[in-house]
């Protein structure tokens, strides 16, 4: 990975952590929103399955 | 599997595809609430702990930052099944297999994540929707690509590959999202 890339993972990953802390001290329901997004964004990525 | 569903007539393929995200759906709705009613069963400390390793692990594998075993079969699907069985049945079954995200080779580690979170939010009911709709929005997926342009059969079978890096980043952000729930609950 280059070096500006791995910067950005870095940052996208630390934000999207603090995100989710902040997630885990608001609304309960939202956790569930986020779930079920992910399991839409994994349907869509079986279709690059090798 | 888009090269099977995009085969025969019209009528041919629509019903293939409404028999293949039937199917799909089915099957993950059983194994989502089999997963979330093993989770009721499971002490609430004991999950969240179990939770926070396994999403840390394959969140960290979705950042190219180690490598887990995946939970897939290692090969795609069974080929002799379009040959042995009359193409709706073949077609249903390729659904029932594919229906869980585990039953080929995985794409994405997020799919674990995705199964975990079944477990981890200790509800069969739960558990059930969130694999259900992952079973549902492949079938759709795959059919609609499947059934798309029937002319361009190489630019079907090889949409995932273009579109899979673009998946593949938001994927990780979610799991990065999901990871920092997952500390918050332990942690808070």
């Amino acid at each position: 990975m280059r070096a500006d890339t791995r910067k950005r993972t870095i940052l996208a990953v630390v934000c999207g952590v603090i995100a989710g802390l902040g997630l885990a001290r608001s609304n309960a329901g939202l956790v569930f929103i986020l779930v079920f997004a992910m399991a839409a964004t994994q349907a869509f990525l079986s279709l690059a399955s090798p | 599997m888009i090269g099977t569903l995009g085969k025969g007539s019209e009528w041919v393929r629509i019903c293939g595809g409404c028999t293949h995200t039937v199917t799909s759906t089915l099957s993950a709705c059983v194994i989502g609430a089999a997963l979330g009613g093993f989770g009721e069963l499971l002490p609430a400390e004991v999950v969240r702990v179990g939770m926070l390793g396994v999403v840390g692990g394959y969140a960290a594998m979705q950042w190219d930052a180690g490598q887990l075993p995946l939970p897939q079969s290692g090969r795609q699907v069974p080929a002799n099944w379009r040959y042995r069985f009359p193409h709706g049945v073949a077609v249903g079954l390729y659904g029932f297999l594919l229906g869980p995200g585990i039953g080929t080779r995985v794409a994405d580690p997020g799919i674990v994540i995705v199964l975990v979170a079944a477990v981890g939010l200790r509800s069969w009911v739960v558990g059930l929707a969130i694999v259900g709709l992952y079973g549902l929005l492949r079938g759709l997926a795959v059919t609609l690509t499947a059934t798309s342009n029937p002319a361009k059969v190489y630019d079907r079978v090889s949409l995932g590959f273009v579109i899979g890096e673009r998946w593949r980043k938001i994927a990780a952000l979610e799991s990065a999202l999901f990871l920092g729930w997952i500390i918050g609950q332990v942690a808070l």
